[in-house]
């Protein structure tokens, strides 16, 4: 039991202090600024703002500012700072704003997530229609401002401590599938190794010196092929593959290294970390990437492949229209409008049942809203 | 010309069929027709008997297990719906079925007009293929199906007139008191099946033979406690006074023709283990003795025709049961022959009276009722004179056999001779009284002053032509049923010889000076009541403030119900009473303290059911946040 | 090349998902809640956004097109049912509907007191000079 909770004490601490820290200052700072009757705004604003920081310094990791860089940041700090507006704002007008501008920069995320048909449909929608309706609505109801309800909140500790418990649970759960620790480590140590002065050193670096330095080796392939083992569910042998080559150039690597071991040759080992080294980097930066690969298909029914040549057999005057309208030197579709075209296509093609059940759905809700909404009382006087 | 054994499961299935065609259709389509069926089916089954009875006394058509269906068949025993058709069977066939049939007829009239006729008929029918499987079986399963069968028709029977209290709990009586005695049968059935492995009857009486005399004693009196119970004997025969609360037809049928004589019939089938065992028939005679005495007793001082009557009845089974204590099967069930006519004959005549006189049985209240129902008296004179034994009528014959049975058991040199003598002097004095209470009975009803009571209003006439006829019939079935007997064997013959387990059966001959005897016992009897109520009826009452004791005792029944009461029923009310308060204090107790922790947990749990619908949520959150921890920490 | 690896955008979506959750829990505006629920809607966009263009194909953002869809059902029906409750209680605090509660169970109260308005500043005034004028009465002419 004891035993138990120690382990755990350190599982929290040491092992994922840095999730534990942000979810634990952010859970102050989301109590203390929840309406209540006696609440401290500042403190709760201080905090909030050291949780931000905090985890921008933590999280921030990115070594070069292309402008992709900075406006995720922007936007995703914009939407959590607003959305914690949202949560803590006891004025609910405003709350309503502060939800407009969450949904503003989640829209500016999905533009750059190649979305843009997206973007606009959820600016039109949500900022247009929704908060809107919202704020007539609180306006129908509502015309004295702030209420009391508004000042209070229901149980807003057990709420906070529910949120961020559920915050640090999946943050961990994505550290540890997508977090670069072990590539980072091992990269250190890569690194030491190809600054050590001789063979012996190198071996030492490496550890495990009477087995052939074989567990650095397994533990650099394994966490090459890391992205290989999530990704292997989509049963994709062109994604297989990059990370596959990287593990089998390490293999490669290991062999000469046992070799310069034997012969003692310091030159030719330096150069087989070096090698290391960028093998490493390579697999670091090709993981968890957003940008697709060229060869990868669409689905079979939404449009031909992202790659151009695709129909080599049938020449040039059988292309279909769609895969004209492709960037010559990408074999990408043009965004944005290419987007839109294929959303369509997709929708259209894959989804059609589900398309034609969605509009059925809103014509239900109209129905629907309007009966529910509909005053009996009046068409009687 | 006919094959018995495969029209032998037709005279139980005609009757069940006008049952359940009764059940079904009397209430809505059948209505005051309902005996229709019921006389028809009745009718064809009298006919088969007789075919059957006639096959098997040329020796032809005796059947011993004619298998029709296998309702289980567990190792070694068949259950089977096995049937069997013998001298007994058979001669017990035609008496149910000829009885059954003119009591039917009988009661169509009777029942005239009455709601629940439908009903009636539907249960007569019932009951009548309830007997005939009783009598028909071939082994013990099919002979108990029967047997709780007709028990069950004569509960329905006796509540027939259910608003009434007394008929519920004659009815009722009537059914737990012959519960006693079927448990002992069951248990009989069951000691025999465990000792021999079977069923059938020619297999336990095989496996049974020379086997140990305790064990074949004790299956032997298990077997006539179930006697005992149905037949009304001595311990447990205090029910059958009370089921005169059915209809009087019924009476006659069930609790004086047939299913009375059910255990007069059990007995005499497994004859072959009682005379393995001395000891047993002699408790079999003692108790029939007894019975006979007691009932003829009682029956000296009642009021009530049908009183008298019922107990009569326990006299004359008493009668038979020491027949067949005596080992004078033929006789016993020669009797029973002999006792269903002139029984159900004086039944259906006392029926006849109750019906003119507005339902009055009390004879105190009637009398000299020969002018008015001429028929009526005749035939219940035939009856009464059968009963009391006046010489050449059918009960003269048979009574004189089974006291020569006694007598000859008495003379021999056996182990309980002198036993056997004190009963045959108490079956002579039983004798006399039956004459003497048969007779004032008589007496009492239709000769003296002509009395009517006002119940009867304008009724006081001859019942019609319908409840005439069959009372004529049994009425020369009284005189003449006996003859069959004396003149040519016949009844003997065709018992001893056809029926497996009875060939060996010492054939009593004629004892002139005993026939002699017995008749002028009952002429005594006959005199003597004529002579208190007809010539000196004033007598009687001194008679009765002379022996005060006697003649209370007599009227009161020798108090055995209320004995019964106090030593059964009393300390079994009290023994409730207290489960009672057991049951009510310390079980319900217990069961409600279990009751009350749920309760309580409720009550804990209870501000969680606090309506915020946030509230709710939270919860839901809560606890799938703290599963989402439990399944990380066992990554 | 996108720097930005899948997981920071999931991250993203886990913070508002999180934060929409605690506001549905806690807030008691009917609408406040309401935008919330709304909010985590958008951090689930976000999350399937990112896996399509992760998978390299479309799924996702038809996903949340019909998300999308779905959240505009049920922002109609919503609200009428918003109305609906505000017509009969006259407020949009979602704390005065405890009728479900056990038999007997006393309703939930608020107790703490919640602290005076601030003061509204006074509308600023002129100092007075010199006599009043007399005002006529007011007459109605109506």
């Amino acid at each position: 039991m004891i035993a138990n909770l120690t382990r755990f004490i350190r599982f929290l601490l040491v092992d994922n202090g840095p999730v534990t820290l942000v979810a634990a200052l952010g859970l102050a700072a989301v109590y203390l600024l929840l309406p209540r009757p006696r609440n401290s705004v500042r403190a709760g604003a201080a905090l909030a703002g050291l949780t931000l920081l905090l985890a921008g310094v933590l999280i921030v990791r990115a070594n070069v500012a292309t402008p992709e860089v900075i406006l995720f940041y922007a936007f995703s700090g914009i939407a959590v700072v607003a959305g914690g507006l949202l949560v803590t704002q006891s004025n609910p007008a405003r709350a309503a704003l502060s939800f407009a501008l969450v949904v503003l920069s989640t829209c500016g995320l999905f533009l750059l997530q190649a979305a843009p048909f997206l973007m606009a449909t959820t600016i039109i929608i949500y900022a247009g229609a929704i908060i809107v309706t919202f704020l007539f609505v609180l306006m129908l109801a509502q015309q004295s401002g702030v209420s009391d309800a508004d000042r209070r909140s229901r149980e807003p500790l057990l709420a906070a401590v529910t949120g961020f418990i559920l915050l640090g649970s999946l943050l961990y759960v994505l550290n540890l599938s997508y977090g670069t620790d072990d590539l980072d480590g091992l990269l250190a140590t890569t690194r030491r190794a190809k600054d050590a002065a001789s063979v012996k050193e190198m071996s030492d670096v490496l550890g495990d010196v009477d087995e052939g330095n074989q567990a650095f080796f397994t533990g650099f392939r394994k966490a090459v092929l890391k992205e290989q083992e999530k990704v292997d569910v989509g049963a994709e042998p062109e994604v297989r593959s990059v990370s596959q080559k990287l593990a089998d150039e390490a293999l490669n690597l290991q062999s000469v290294w046992l070799d310069a071991r034997q012969k003692d040759d310091a030159d030719k080992a330096r150069a087989v970390f070096a090698d290391l080294e960028k093998v490493a980097l390579r697999a670091r930066e090709s993981f968890a990437v957003l940008q697709p690969r060229s060869d990868r298909p669409m689905s079979s029914l939404s449009g031909p492949p992202a790659n151009l040549a695709l129909y080599p057999s049938l020449g040039d005057d059988a292309r279909p229209a769609a895969a004209l309208r492709r960037d010559e030197a990408t074999g990408r579709p043009k965004l944005p409008a290419e987007n839109t075209a294929y959303l369509g296509r997709a929708l259209f093609t894959d989804h059609l049942l589900a398309v034609e059940l969605a509009g059925t759905l809103l014509l239900v809700a109209t129905v629907g809203a309007i009966a529910i909404a509909h005053r009996r009382g009046e068409r009687n006087a | 010309m006919f094959d018995v054994a495969n029209t032998l499961w037709l005279i139980p299935a005609l009757p069940l069929a006008a049952a359940a065609l009764i059940a079904f259709l009397g209430p809505k389509f059948l209505g005051a027709k309902s005996h229709l069926p019921c006389v028809v089916a009745l009718v064809l089954s009298c006919l088969l008997s007789f075919f059957v009875l006639f096959a098997v006394r040329d020796g032809e058509g005796v059947a011993e297990g004619a298998k029709y269906y296998t309702w289980a068949k567990v190792g070694d025993v068949d259950l089977g719906f096995t049937l069997r058709a013998d001298g007994l069977s058979a001669i017990m066939l035609v008496t149910v079925t000829f009885v059954g049939t003119l009591i039917a007829v009988f009661a169509a009239g009777y029942m005239h007009g009455d709601p629940g006729t439908p009903r009636f008929f539907a249960v007569v029918s019932l009951f009548i293929a309830a007997m005939t499987t009783l009598v028909l079986a071939n082994n013990f399963l099919v002979l108990y199906a029967g047997w709780e069968g007709v028990g069950l028709c004569s509960y329905l029977l006796i509540g027939f007139w259910f608003e009434k209290p007394a008929a519920a709990a004659a009815a009722r009586k009537a059914f737990l008191v012959t519960r006693l005695g079927d448990m002992g049968l069951l248990l009989g059935i069951i000691l025999l099946w465990v000792k021999t492995g079977r069923l059938d009857y020619d297999g336990v009486f095989a496996g049974m033979q020379g086997a140990d005399p305790y064990l074949v004693g004790g299956a032997c009196l298990l077997l006539f406690c179930g006697a005992v119970g149905k037949s009304a004997q001595f311990p447990l025969h205090v029910w059958l006074p009370d089921a005169m609360e059915g209809p009087t037809p019924v009476s006659a049928l069930i609790h004086a023709a047939t299913m009375v004589t059910a255990g007069v019939y059990l007995v005499a089938r497994c004859s072959a283990l009682f005379f393995q065992v001395p000891g047993v028939q002699l408790v079999v005679a003692v108790i029939g003795g007894f019975t006979a005495l007691l009932g003829a007793l009682i029956a000296l001082t009642q009021n009530d025709l049908k009183r008298v009557l019922a107990y009569s009845t326990i006299s004359q089974l008493g009668y038979m049961f020491l027949g067949l204590g005596s080992g004078a099967v033929t006789a016993g069930v020669f009797h029973l022959f002999t006792h269903a006519f002139f029984k159900a004959l004086l039944f259906l005549a006392a029926g006849s009276v109750m019906h003119a006189m507005g339902g009055v049985i009390d004879m105190r209240r009637f009398g000299g009722l020969k002018r008015i129902m001429p028929w009526t008296r005749a035939t219940f004179l035939a009856g009464a004179l059968a009963l009391a034994g006046f010489p050449l009528l059918s009960g003269f014959w048979s009574k004189d056999d089974i006291l020569h049975g006694a007598l000859g058991r008495a003379l021999e040199d056996g182990p309980y001779a002198t036993w056997y003598m004190v009963l045959f002097v108490g079956g002579l004095v039983t004798a006399a009284l039956t004459a003497f209470y048969a007779t004032r009975a008589y007496l009492m009803t239709f000769e003296g002053e002509e009395r009517v009571p006002e119940e009867a209003g304008h009724h006081a006439h001859e019942s019609p032509r319908v409840m005439t006829v069959p009372l004529a019939v049994l009425a020369v079935g009284a005189v003449a049923a006996g003859w069959v007997e004396p003149f040519g064997h016949l009844f003997g013959s065709t018992l001893t010889e056809h029926t497996r387990g009875l060939e060996g059966l010492h054939e009593h001959g004629m004892d002139l000076n005993l026939m002699v005897l017995s008749g002028l016992v009952a002429l005594a009897g006959i005199g003597g009541a004529w002579y208190l109520y007809a010539v000196r009826v004033c007598t009687v009452k001194k008679i009765a403030e002379g022996v005060p004791l006697l003649y209370q005792l007599s009227l009161n029944k020798f108090h055995i119900d209320e004995l019964y009461s106090a030593l059964i029923v009393k300390p079994l009310q009290g023994f409730a009473d207290f489960c009672r308060i057991v049951d009510a204090a310390v079980i319900d107790g217990l069961v409600d303290l279990v009751g009350q922790v749920p309760r309580l947990f409720g009550l804990l749990y209870r501000p969680v059911q606090n309506g915020l619908v946030q509230f709710y949520a939270l919860a839901m959150v809560l606890s799938l946040t703290v599963f989402l921890l439990v399944l990380l920490w066992q990554m | 090349m996108n720097p930005i690896p899948l997981h920071h955008y999931l991250a993203v979506g886990a913070v508002l998902f999180c934060l929409g959750m605690i506001g549905f829990l806690a807030r008691r505006n009917l609408i406040v809640m309401f935008l919330s629920a709304e909010m985590m809607l958008q951090a689930v966009a976000i999350n399937l956004v990112a896996f399509a263009r992760y998978r390299g194909n479309l799924v996702g953002q038809t996903f949340t097109l019909f998300i999308i869809t779905v959240a505009a059902c049920e922002a109609a029906v919503a609200l009428a049912l918003i109305l609906l409750l505000y017509r009969s209680k006259g407020s949009l605090d979602v704390s005065l509907w405890q009728d479900l509660r056990e038999a007997g169970q006393e309703p939930t109260l608020d107790e703490e007191p919640l602290p005076p308005p601030p003061a509204e500043a006074p509308l600023p005034q002129l100092t007075p000079s010199g006599v009043e004028p007399r005002r006529r009465e007011e007459t109605s002419h109506v």
